[in-house]
């Protein structure tokens, strides 16, 4: 089966940082374009949890350049000149004091694809303020969304919500310019806000908001048309399943299966809607001795929607991500945290017929110098050598993750041989 | 590109709206069981079609209607395939065409359940919270769009043929808590929705300042640093066991915060490094000088109204 590599022929020169553009040009990777990290020499223990962990770096060649020596600058806007995208998610400024701006590296080559990625977008007079991926979810209109008013706005809990979300969006702009680059020859400029990508995924609530005059209730859990909806307890510690009932049929199989004579068959949509909170309450007794993954399989069984609510620890046991190759086995050349492969999502799409590329795991800062200046500016080793004992790039980096980082967050000890983890 | 967009769902729509505003030619064949609600944010710009004519004219297919839905317009993924090689499928669904859960019956509410994020949305005192709307739909069409552009792209520069591709919304939606589950996997550390009573500041809160709402996030910085800043000076000793002096300290932080307006907040932060950040419903979006300055609304007309509706995420100079 052949592997499916539609942006195969494409380079991508990238400086990022952290997360949000890091997971947009992995899209990129996983498409079959050849994107090069660029990191800074000496890296820092931040940037190897990143890599590590994250998932973001892989199957990236990666080198590194210190930006800050002449030679260094020449050498990037050498690099930068081969490439048929440059990205970078530095402060906006940053990239273009180093000379490897989009006026500058357009002027040279009007075709190139130059993305800025930041929290909040130039230009504009929050451009330059830093953001975290949860900045701009607060930003975007998500922690609102999320209560009603008077209500303490919350975040939700996942750290990289924002980032996945902005990183696929950058791989959308990206693809799209390469798309229109290739019919008419010409490159583009673009730049991504973080902020705005929250806003443009909840742009239905964005148009009620302005069609109504009302900031949109929070529905929690609840529907309009699926009542009722929620999510119920389940045995177990913070186990919980999700149910919807979407028709009349449905609220009737649900009556006969839960078999509690508080719930009547013959309600209306109205009439549930009203003792919606009643319901809650029987629903709750009925699941709340019984297992998450049983009553899904028996409420589907019956037609009705529901799923169990995944933890971290039972996402990578999901029969449905096992059976479509959601999470893949890394196979790292060292064991990282004591073992020699982990689970990691590869592209999150099935080509009917074709097989996804293989993920692989993250290169240290450095560790594709020589092969990146020979392939895009034929080098030789005895060149790429001189560049390092100058100081412009630096020495391969083969540390990796410290197991004693995370000794104290050991909350499931058996973590190791429920994943199949080996040492 | 000229795209055409089968949808009875958010998925299928949002993918199709994506590709309107990247200047593609979307027709659309409406398939959803109420069609007497348009969402003027997913409905727009689209030629909506009665029936399905020549299909050799597009360049892709995004759908969310499934093999039974292409039936019921009298085709199917292979015949499609056959007549146009090259055509694009790309298929968006709540679990995809393969797996156990294939043909499980499927809401927003119970995808998002499945692809986990929400585990972590809310209170701990309380059941995990849905993210608004049809947030996993909404992803789904994400990846729906970048798929469709870069299939085309493949078919148009030869590399690549025609291909279908199969989407599920619940494995886009898992990958937007990655950090959580490769933490799991890496460490065994489990990640757990946030505790309500709070007794500090610790690195991130949420609170009133004079004019709304403020979300602090100062990460790494010294407990200090962050204290002098909100005029807390008085409070920067820790208690004997290591913690804030919140009790002591909880009334002075809230009259120290409602001091200064959100945005006053937001800028002295980003001054000392930290990201802060304005929490903002819709409409101080719609109104905030950031959003102003980059031209991100577009006025349009809905039901006889003047309303703002958000461009792209991106701006794109050529």
């Amino acid at each position: 089966m052949r592997v499916y590599l539609p942006l195969k022929g494409v380079r991508v020169l990238s400086f990022e940082l952290a997360f949000a553009l890091p997971a947009g040009t992995r899209v990129l990777s996983d498409l079959g374009a050849e994107v090069v990290r660029v990191a800074r020499p000496g890296g820092n223990p931040f940037s190897r949890y990143i890599s590590a962990v994250d998932g973001v770096f892989h199957g990236k060649p990666c080198v590194d350049i210190d930006l800050k020596t002449e030679r260094g600058k020449q050498l990037a806007y050498e690099l930068a000149l081969k490439a048929d995208v440059v990205s970078n998610n530095y402060r906006p400024g940053v990239l273009d004091n180093f000379g490897l701006g989009s006026d500058r590296l357009r002027k040279a080559k009007p075709e190139l694809i130059w993305m800025q990625l930041s929290g909040y977008g130039t230009p504009g007079p929050w451009s330059t303020f830093p953001a975290y991926g949860p900045s701009t979810e607060a930003a975007g209109g998500l922690n609102r969304l999320l209560v009603n008013e008077g209500e303490v706005p919350i975040r939700i809990g996942s750290g990289v919500f924002s980032d996945q979300l902005s990183g696929r969006y950058a791989a959308l702009a990206i693809v799209a310019a390469l798309e229109k680059k290739r019919a008419t020859g010409k490159g583009a400029s673009i730049d991504l806000s973080m902020t705005e990508c929250i806003t443009h995924m909840l742009g239905s609530q964005m148009v009620n908001a302005a069609t109504t005059g009302a900031v949109p209730s929070a529905e929690r859990n609840r529907h309009r048309r699926y009542v009722p909806q929620g999510v119920y307890p389940c045995s177990g510690t913070d186990e919980w399943l999700a149910i919807s009932i979407c028709t009349q049929e449905t609220w009737e199989q649900l009556v006969d299966i839960v078999a509690d004579e508080r719930l009547e068959k013959e309600l209306t949509i109205e009439e549930r809607r009203a003792q919606h909170d009643d319901i809650d309450a029987v629903l709750c007794q009925w699941t709340m001795d019984q297992g998450k993954n049983a009553l899904a399989d028996l409420l589907q069984q019956h037609g009705i929607a529901a799923a169990p609510v995944r933890t971290v620890q039972d996402s990578a046991l999901d029969p449905q991500f096992k059976a479509r190759g959601s999470l893949q086995q890394i196979r790292h050349s060292k064991p990282v945290m004591g073992y020699r492969s982990h689970p990691q999502p590869p592209l999150p799409w099935r080509i009917v017929g074709r097989k996804r590329k293989t993920l692989t795991d993250y290169r240290n800062n450095g560790r594709d110098n020589e092969k990146v200046l020979n392939r895009w500016l034929g080098y030789n080793a005895t060149q790429v050598k001189e560049l390092v004992k100058s100081g412009v790039m630096g020495v391969t980096q083969s540390r990796t993750l410290d197991n004693r980082l995370w000794a104290s967050n050991l909350d499931d000890p058996d973590f190791a041989s429920k994943l199949g983890l080996k040492d | 590109m000229r795209i055409l967009e089968i949808s009875q769902g958010a998925a299928a729509s949002y993918a199709g709206v994506l590709l309107t505003e990247l200047q593609s030619e979307v027709d659309w064949i409406d398939q959803r069981e109420d069609p007497s609600e348009d969402d003027s944010f997913l409905h727009r710009d689209k030629s909506r079609l009665k029936t399905l004519g020549d299909m050799a004219i597009y360049d892709a297919i995004v759908e969310d209607v499934g093999s039974s839905g292409l039936k019921k317009l009298g085709h199917s993924y292979a015949a499609l395939k056959q007549l146009h090689p090259d055509l694009v499928i790309v298929s968006l669904s709540p679990f995809g065409h393969s797996g156990p859960y294939k043909d499980w019956q499927a809401t927003d509410l119970t995808v998002q359940a499945a692809g986990g994020v929400m585990h972590v949305a809310g209170y701990d005192d309380e059941p995990p919270r849905k993210l608004p709307g049809d947030s996993a739909a909404m992803i789904a069409g994400l990846h729906g769009a970048t798929a469709v552009t870069a299939a085309v792209y493949g078919v148009k520069t030869g590399v690549e043929t025609g291909t279908h591709i199969d989407i599920s919304a619940q494995d886009t939606f898992m990958q937007h808590w990655t950090r959580h589950v490769s933490m799991y996997a890496y460490t065994g550390a489990l990640m757990k929705r946030a505790n309500r009573e709070t007794k500090g500041i610790h690195g991130r809160h949420t609170a009133m300042s004079r004019d709304g709402w403020i979300y602090m996030l100062a990460l790494r910085a010294p407990w200090q640093d962050v204290a002098a800043f909100l005029g807390l000076g008085d409070f920067i000793e820790f208690n004997e066991d290591n913690s804030q002096p919140w009790e002591e300290m909880e009334e002075s932080f809230h009259r120290a915060i409602a001091g200064k307006t959100r945005y006053e907040w937001f800028a002295d932060a980003a001054e000392m490094g930290w990201t802060f950040a304005p929490v903002e419903d819709p409409f101080q979006i719609m109104n905030n000088p950031h959003a102003a300055a980059r031209d991100f609304f577009q006025i349009r007309e809905v039901d006889g109204k003047e309303v703002l509706i958000p461009k792209l995420p991106f701006r794109w100079e050529p």
